[in-house]
């Protein structure tokens, strides 16, 4: 009896701070002024950014494409010149780029008196090493087959030719493109970068001063930064693996901007404490149906499914309200100039018509989707109940990023009739190419020769009225395909403390987060 | 010294035992580490290249040659992933595991030995239902619940503490600015070890006081505390020996939630996020280690019994 009595009493106590603890993490976070653990919060000449991961200590500026790698090089490397999400041109290294009449050659100037964060002249050679170095390694920079060919003229200009003309070649010679010392890697014989060990010697508004596996990178600023000097003498990324630890930190101001979940935000939402951001990577979620499955050979079929679905419930259950998405009707994203509605076929709900249309298909379909991602689950869940109501049971198939990528990459994949995703292209609607047009990588798995050639003509089109004609042209093609079905452009959210200044002029940009970040302030 | 040498020379065949399993249970998945880090931005070719660069298109058994190859080399490799040198990341996070995993253990071992004596001797009275009612408890508690209550409270709430990490950055000498960040997830740790420790010596103290010599030490008029701490302890901490032996491999990946949660720079997130990556090259690192200080701790509580039990010195 009496041990009953005392587990019951346990029990009841743990129960209290269970409900402690739930009810509490909602309430605002006031004591963070607090004098006590000034200590703790960050130092006042320092920006902390919280990471989701280990960079790990090595870092390779040509071969990087984890999302914490590439992070890392925006600080310590430039490009010669960045594109916004808006089109507008950010010129760090180089002050213009010309393209010839035809279209095959352009001239890229550099700025007067560039150096390196060690002091060392940064010339044409440099751009030339680098591209050369990315064109023996790998043949992203290739255009109809070819690499560019890159020739110095003088100490600041460069020749950039094709082989063919091509629209995009502006956005793909400085996409994730940064430019590399040749005195510090020439006769290296590898790229790699030990951040534990080496000097890291860039041309970033920041230089690396010290890496702690797990636990941080540390930069500060470079005085030789083209744009010119930062504004924060000290840049932080401390590596916090766990959401809600993250979360917590910056509710306590030991950071200072952390990427947030639509269900952490209201955390900070309407709290004077800090500043919530949302924007636009031009990211399109979508789902799209299995061409190669048996189920979804017919298109009446197809068609049937898309009539039976209302995006806006599908993305509301996703991004919770319309502040953290755009409804979209097209593959393009929302933001792009290319994007247009005219004459698109959207799919609008019809649960009578999507009833006759399916009568005669398959009953139970699979849908793929990544587990990890809540927003995609909700999606899921969203989509199975809205094919529940025309008779169609969904199979929720959760897997994890990799087996998601594996099976939705594998076009001869027929284990799931239904994909969801979502995609980050470039600014250029060429990068969206790949997507649809089937002598690429077709990754959405399209069959028509129509939208091959369509696309493979705007690409070398230079005439931007007669590219918006074909991309409108295409956005009509690959939606009447009803076989993906874009939902719309969701928005990225982050948190910053109150004394983070500047970050319009800072601009915020896909996975590096801060696009200039030397015009970050703090007060 | 002959059986220590026989001993190692078993392990060996084991060890290759488990790391052939393991590499082959992660080749059987459907999907590799390229699959996880590839975007829609990159194209086929990009994979391919990469698939081909990292040599994941060759047969299984080439792939563990070739890394088997390596580890006796003492090469540990890089990642799939991010391209790291995986040595130099063990060989930072590693101690700060320890760092962590050490004390807590010793102090949950200490604390263990004590309650459960209490517990044991104290059978079915209060002092053992307490205890007893606490292990339930603490062992039905997940860790990560547990560990953020903690930081809610006495990092958030009372501010007593610094969230997470394991120095304010530029104060890494500072050892006062060390214990502050340690204390947390040191507590969380030390109360998910004790439950389980505390129930073994408890029902083995209980197991011993049945013993005839308890009988014969009552008879010659002992007192209860004598006997408890004197006899009884000594037969108690034998079995724990094998115990302690086991631990051995948890000063590797003893602490994996804990040290997620509190964002600390050991081995535990790293090993997570190398699992859900598929980077094999990681994951049957931390395997080998662990493997080799399980067979290690086993050989050790073998050993540490012979020195402590002069019954089984005797036997063999």
């Amino acid at each position: 009896m009496k041990k009953k009595v005392i587990s019951a009493l346990l029990c009841a106590a743990m129960a209290v701070s269970m409900l402690a603890g739930c009810g509490g993490s909602k309430s605002d976070s006031k004591k963070a002024d607090k004098s006590a653990t000034e200590s703790t919060k960050a130092a006042s000449d320092t920006f902390t950014f919280a990471i989701g991961g280990d960079t790990g200590n090595t870092l390779n500026p040509i071969t990087a494409d984890d999302r914490w790698g590439l992070m890392t090089c925006h600080m310590v490397y430039s490009p010669a010149y960045y594109i916004y999400q808006d089109g507008t041109m950010d010129w760090i290294l180089a002050e213009s780029m010309d393209a010839s009449e035809d279209g095959k050659v352009y001239t890229m100037k550099l700025k007067e008196g560039l150096k390196w964060s060690d002091g060392e002249p940064l010339t044409a050679d440099d751009i030339v090493f680098t591209f050369n170095s990315i064109n023996d390694m790998k043949q992203n920079l290739y255009v109809g087959g070819e690499p560019i060919k890159v020739e110095k003229v003088d100490d600041t200009t460069v020749t950039f030719t094709l082989a063919e003309p091509s629209a995009s070649v502006v956005e793909l010679l400085s996409a994730e493109t940064f430019i590399l010392p040749k005195h510090i890697f020439e006769g290296k014989g590898s790229f790699d970068v030990n951040m534990l060990e080496d000097q890291v010697v860039g041309s970033g508004p920041y230089m690396l001063e010290e890496y702690k596996t797990g636990e941080h990178l540390k930069f500060v600023k470079n005085p030789n930064y083209a744009n010119g000097e930062a504004n924060i003498d000290t840049i932080v990324y401390r590596i916090i693996e766990n959401s809600d630890t993250a979360s917590l930190a910056l509710q306590k101001q030991e950071v200072d901007a952390l990427s947030v979940t639509v269900d952490q935000v209201d955390t900070f939402e309407g709290d004077d404490n800090f500043t919530v951001s949302k924007y636009s990577e031009g990211r399109v979620s979508y789902l799209r149906l299995n061409s190669v499955a048996p189920s979804m050979k017919d298109k009446d079929y197809r068609e049937g499914i898309f009539r039976a679905l209302n995006r806006d419930e599908i993305m509301t259950a996703a991004f919770t309200s319309e502040d953290y998405y755009k409804l979209g009707y097209t593959f393009l994203p929302y933001s792009s100039s290319y994007y247009t509605e005219d004459g698109v076929e959207k799919w609008d709900q019809d649960v009578d018509k999507a009833k006759k249309l399916t009568a005669d298909g398959a009953k139970s379909l699979k849908l793929c989707y990544v587990e990890e991602s809540t927003e995609q689950k909700n999606e899921a869940l969203t989509i199975q109940a809205e094919l529940k109501a025309v008779g169609i049971d969904v199979e929720l198939c959760g897997v994890n990023q990799a087996a998601y990528m594996s099976a939705a990459y594998d076009l001869e994949c027929t284990d799931y009739d239904m994909f969801l995703g979502a995609y980050v292209m470039g600014i250029d609607p060429d990068t969206f190419a790949p997507l649809f047009d089937s002598t690429k990588d077709n990754m959405m798995n399209f069959h028509n020769a129509d939208i091959d050639a369509k696309f493979s003509e705007a690409a070398t089109t230079l005439d931007d009225s007669k590219r918006k004609e074909l991309y409108s042209e295409l956005q009509v093609l690959v939606s009447e395909e009803a076989l993906q079905y874009p939902m719309g452009t969701s928005m990225k959210t982050v948190v910053t403390t109150a004394r983070v200044g500047g970050l319009d002029d800072a601009q915020f940009v896909p996975i590096y987060t801060f696009g200039d970040v030397s015009k970050l302030t703090l007060k | 010294m002959k059986y220590i040498v026989k001993r190692i020379l078993q392990a060996i065949p084991l060890l290759l035992i488990i790391t052939f399993i393991c590499f082959m249970l992660i080749n059987l998945a459907p999907y590799d580490a390229i699959d996880s880090i590839t975007t829609p931005d990159m194209t086929k070719q990009e994979i391919e290249a990469k698939r081909e660069a990292y040599g994941l298109n060759d047969p299984v058994i080439v792939q563990y040659g070739r890394w088997l190859g390596n580890i006796c080399r003492g090469e540990f490799g890089y990642s799939l992933r991010s391209r790291t040198s995986i040595s130099y990341d063990l060989k930072s996070r590693i101690p700060s595991t320890i760092k962590l995993v050490l004390p807590s253990y010793l102090t949950a071992f200490l604390l263990a030995i004590v309650l459960g004596l209490v517990a044991g001797s104290h059978k079915n009275q209060w002092q053992d239902k307490l205890i007893d009612g606490i292990c339930s408890i603490g062992i039905a508690t997940p860790t990560f619940w547990f560990a953020m209550i903690i930081m809610f409270f006495f990092g958030y709430k009372l501010e007593l503490f610094p969230l997470m990490g394991m120095h304010t950055i530029g104060k890494e000498d500072s050892i006062l600015d060390f214990l502050q960040h340690f204390i947390m997830p040191y507590v969380v740790l030390t109360v998910g070890f004790i439950p389980d420790l505390t129930r073994y010596v408890r029902g083995s103290t209980i197991g011993q006081l049945k013993e005839d010599y308890v009988i014969v030490q009552k008879s010659f008029g002992a007192s209860k505390a004598e006997i408890l701490f004197r006899h009884v302890s000594k037969n108690v901490l034998l079995p724990l020996i094998t115990k302690l032996g086991m631990a051995l491999p948890m000063l590797v990946t003893g602490a994996v939630i804990t040290e997620t949660i509190f964002s600390w720079p050991g081995i535990g997130p790293y090993f997570v996020s190398a699992v859900q990556a598929m980077d094999y090259p990681i994951v049957m690192s931390i395997l080998v280690l662990s493997g080799t200080l399980v067979i290690l701790g086993n050989l050790l509580s073998d050993i540490l019994y012979c020195v402590t039990d002069p019954r089984i010195k005797s036997m063999k």
